[in-house]
């Protein structure tokens, strides 16, 4: 398909010149139409030496068939096939399209005309088909295509991997069977059993009894749990087997269950009768024993109803213990009673010998009341006894009290003694020193005291400083005044100051006036004197001169008359002005005033109104 | 008058400390701790249902009997004793006599203010009394020793009525009674008169008129009695089951008995006997005559056990007594009244 070697430009099957006489157009579009062939996957178009009319109608037909659509058509291709043949083809061409029920219409002879404008929508539409069959049959192909490869051949990672599987394959099924229920034994002969029987010996074999719970109680289960305790310890092997595999539990007369048993061998032995014979002779004795021991065993609890014999044996135990604890209570009683026996029996001793002093006394008296009554006067003897008796039980008194005395003053002197030692010792160490210590805590409140009064000082000054509001008013006031105070004396010294340059002045005009006439007084009388011609004229030149200085000053300070008076006027109507606005502005305050007092009025009013209608 | 045993002379000061400041001839520290106990001015409890109208107090400890006598608010003109506020003289006696010993108290308290508490003074009449019987206006002949012993029991049977029998029963079988009551005359009165119910056995040394149950030294002396009637003006007593077997309780007039020993006091026909002699109109109200109709009673009962003890050869067993097919209350009764009356010979 590819031409190998050759650049892909060089095999590029456009149409640069004109071949059959097309239009530039239809180049285009036949170029259009090469590209999205190569673009769907129809690889044909590159071959060079294919004629157009070869490669679009392959195009169609390989669009047609790779879009899996059943159109029963045959169509047989030749190369240089004259118009008719073409036309043939490019009918089964369009008759398969309509059974494709492609929406772009075209005809035949559009076709084998090379109408590249019908053939392109055409192509379109089929190439779009082609891509979506691929699309469904993605999954499939694929399949397909790796159980093809898998026939043949096999990837080294999957002959690792069946390897593996081949390995783990044993270990995965003994760890199945391990709780699998092993058969342990094998019944010998075909005994015909009924199903529950049937059903016994075959969980015989496997090494479970299993029993009918209808018929027994709870009780009774405990009971030969109870047995089984008691039996595992004289249960033997009955089995000519080294394994021990012990008898889940007992025996039961309710099927015969020995009987069973009996027919049962161990299947997990394979030994020979010969090495089975040979075990026998070696233990045989042992065996022996012990299935005297076990049969025994069997035959005593067989023999009796297993419930009352346990219950009595639990009974008996209890009653042993409880005969015990009594028994013990009674030794120790009987201890005590030993022990307080022979207490009597030694105060009774003792009892004993007082009385027999006791009556030695007795006789004793006897023997001196006789010798006494047959010599003395009985009332004075009575009398004597009694003050002997007095007088021993006073001088006893006396002793003891002088003791008593002793012991007590001892007692309170030392009582005294302590006392004073505490009291002295509470005087003077405990005293001073809480008299010092308050001493030096008074005199660290102090300090402490005075640095807080420094601090309080300070920020009450810091306080002060700052003026509160009616002292700010106060200044304000007082700065108004000051200011119309100092506003005054700027208006009179102003006016000394003027007064004072007017009158300057006036004192200039008037010394220049006195200096003129002091010299016409002066011309004048030399004048009058001399009677010389030139003082004359000289004189009223000179009055003239001084005439029209004069003149011209007095315009001049007509002129600043004139100007301030002009300021004056004007600072006048200011003036006016600024009154009129004060009015306007009083005026204003007190529309506002009088709108306040109405508002609060109306205020008032709707207030009352409201609490009226609550 | 030789069974005095020893005086104490106790002051009060105006610090409030209470102490024995004199004692002839002598006295131990738990009789002194004990007398000081039960002295009204130390014991508060004794002072509230003491009232102020009586100033005389008996009771006992160990084999002594305590009077104790107090006289308040002593005015002195001796400089020394300004700080005495209250005084009081207690004697020990080996004898049971409240009457006369009262009297006596009294002389010696006045003695021992009048000479402006000179405790030598009150040594002095003590002597002249132990010597010769008599000081002041006291004379210890006058009194009948007699009539120390008839107790009240007529006030003792119309307050309990039957539960009386209980109480004889008690004391019959060497039981410990405990005797509540707010009031300390009564309770002295009482519990002094209870021995009277067993006037067989003449056994006045078990009475306890006042106990205080707190006391190390009392609680002791009780333990070592044994069997006692014992008084407390305590309320508490009643929840201290290890100090009885029966406990009155004077001011509900009830009877409770410990729960370890009920069964002893389980009544039998012959309480019932003994009950109706008690209630009937007779014996009522006379003393003298209740105690004599209890002891011919008890008498009756002993001459029972006593017959029985000579008809088997002067030989008493508990197995000859379940021999005799009583029911188990009335051997029971039998067997430790025998036990109580010494007559049971044989293990």
């Amino acid at each position: 398909m590819f031409t190998s070697g050759k650049n892909i430009e060089d095999t590029k099957t456009y149409i640069t010149s004109n071949q059959e006489g097309v239009k530039e157009e239809d180049i285009q579009r036949y170029n259009n139409i090469i590209d999205v062939l190569l673009a769907a996957g129809y690889f044909r178009v590159r071959i060079a030496t294919l004629s157009p009319f070869d490669k679009v109608i392959g195009g169609l037909c390989w669009c047609i068939s790779n879009s899996n659509v059943d159109v029963d058509v045959d169509v047989g291709f030749e190369e240089d096939s004259n118009i008719g043949q073409k036309i043939k083809v490019s009918e089964k061409v369009v008759n398969s399209l309509k059974r494709m029920k492609c929406p772009n219409k075209i005809q035949s002879f559009q076709i084998q005309g090379l109408d590249f404008a019908a053939i392109y929508e055409v192509l379109q539409w089929l190439v779009k088909k082609v891509f979506e069959t691929r699309e469904e049959n993605r999954v499939a192909i694929k399949r397909y295509s790796e159980l093809l490869f898998g026939r043949d051949y096999e990837l080294p990672v999957d002959t690792e991997q069946t390897e593996k599987f081949q390995k783990a394959l044993p270990y995965m099924n003994s760890v199945k069977d391990v709780y699998k229920p092993k058969r342990k034994y094998k019944r010998s002969d075909q005994i015909n059993y009924s199903e529950w029987g049937h059903v016994q010996s075959v969980l015989l074999e496997y090494g479970r009894e299993y029993k009918n719970l209808d018929k027994e109680q709870q009780a009774q289960q405990q009971q030969q749990q109870q047995q089984q305790a008691l039996r595992r310890k004289s249960v033997k092997l009955d089995q000519a087997a080294t394994q021990s595999t012990q008898l889940a539990t007992p025996p039961q007369p309710e099927i015969d269950l020995d009987a069973l048993k009996k027919n049962l061998t161990d299947t997990t032995i394979e030994l020979s009768s010969m090495s089975v014979n040979k075990i026998f002779e070696l233990h045989s004795e042992a065996i022996k024993k012990e299935n005297e021991i076990y049969q025994k065993a069997t035959e005593e609890l067989t023999e009796k109803l297993p419930q009352e014999d346990v219950l009595h044996q639990l009974k008996v135990t209890q009653l042993h213990k409880q005969a015990q604890v009594l028994k013990n209570q009674y030794k120790e009683k009987k201890q005590e009673f030993e022990e307080l026996k022979t207490k009597v029996e030694a105060s009774n001793e003792e009892l004993e010998k007082y009385r027999n002093y006791n009556d030695k006394l007795q006789d004793k008296l006897e023997q001196i009341a006789e010798r006494i009554n047959s010599n003395v006067d009985k009332e004075a003897y009575a009398r004597i006894q009694k003050l002997v008796a007095l007088n021993e039980a006073l001088k006893k008194q006396d002793i003891d009290f002088r003791n008593y005395c002793k012991t007590q003053m001892a007692a309170y002197k030392e009582q005294t003694l302590l006392l004073e030692s505490q009291m002295n010792q509470d005087a003077n160490s405990d005293i001073l020193s809480a008299h010092q210590a308050d001493l030096l805590r008074i005199r660290q409140l102090r300090k402490l005291l005075s640095n807080k009064n420094k601090q309080v000082a300070i920020l009450q000054r810091q306080l002060d400083e700052v003026p509160s509001g009616p002292e700010l008013s106060q200044y304000e006031r007082r700065f108004t005044d000051l200011h119309g105070q100092l506003a005054l004396q700027f208006d009179e010294t102003r006016k000394y100051y003027d007064t004072f340059n007017t009158l300057s002045e006036t004192k200039k005009y008037l010394e220049m006036e006195d200096s003129l006439l002091n010299s016409i007084s002066e011309y004048f009388q030399k004048s009058l004197v001399s009677k010389a011609k030139e003082y004359k004229p000289w004189m009223v030149g000179q009055v003239e001169k001084s005439v029209d200085a004069v003149r011209r000053n007095k315009e001049y300070v007509d002129k600043k008359l004139r100007d301030e008076k002009v300021k004056k006027d004007e600072k006048a109507t200011k003036h006016q002005e600024l009154v009129g606005i004060k009015r306007n502005y009083f005026r204003a305050v007190k529309d506002l005033e009088s709108e306040y007092k109405k508002n609060e009025e109306l205020r008032n009013k709707a207030k009352l109104v409201l609490q009226a209608n609550k | 008058m030789n069974s005095l045993e020893s005086v104490l002379v106790i002051e009060k000061d105006t610090n409030g400390d209470v102490d024995v400041v004199w004692a002839h001839p002598t006295v131990e520290d738990d009789q002194k701790d004990v007398v000081l106990q039960r002295f009204p001015l130390v014991n508060e409890a004794l002072l509230e249902s003491i009232g102020q109208g009586t100033n005389f107090l008996f009771s006992k400890y160990k084999d002594s009997y305590v009077y104790t006598f107090v006289q308040r608010n002593v005015v002195t003109n001796r400089v020394e004793n300004v700080k005495v506020t209250d005084v009081g003289i207690c004697v020990l006696s080996k004898e049971f006599f409240p009457e006369k010993h009262f009297d006596l108290l009294k002389v010696l308290t006045e003695i021992f203010i009048s000479s402006n508490l000179d405790a030598s003074k009150v040594q002095e009449a003590y002597l002249e009394v132990f010597c010769l019987g008599t000081v002041g206006s006291f004379n210890a002949d006058s009194y009948d020793a007699r009539k120390a012993k008839i107790g009240d029991l007529a006030s003792i049977v119309d307050a309990f009525k039957e539960e009386t029998v209980k109480i004889w029963t008690a004391l019959l079988l060497k039981k410990r009674v405990l005797v509540y009551s707010d009031d300390v005359e009564e309770l002295t009165k009482f519990v002094s008169s209870l021995p009277c119910l067993v006037w067989h056995r003449q056994h006045w040394d078990l009475m306890r008129p006042l106990v205080n149950l707190g006391n190390k030294n009392e609680t002791t002396d009780l333990n070592v009695v044994g069997t006692y009637v014992a008084g407390t003006i305590d309320s508490s007593a009643q929840n201290n089951t290890k100090y009885y077997d029966l406990f009155l309780d004077l001011s509900n007039h009830t009877v409770l008995v410990a729960e370890g020993s009920t069964a002893d006091f389980k009544l039998i026909k012959f309480h019932k006997e003994l009950a109706e002699v008690l209630m009937s109109p007779d014996v009522k109200g006379d003393s003298q005559k209740l105690i004599r109709a209890i002891a011919v009673k008890t008498k009756e009962l002993l001459a029972k056990l006593n017959t029985l003890k000579s008809n088997h050869s002067d030989q008493l067993t508990l197995e000859l007594l379940e021999n005799m097919n009583l029911n188990t209350d009335t051997l029971n009764f039998l067997y430790n009244t025998a036990l109580s009356e010494n007559m049971i010979t044989g293990a």
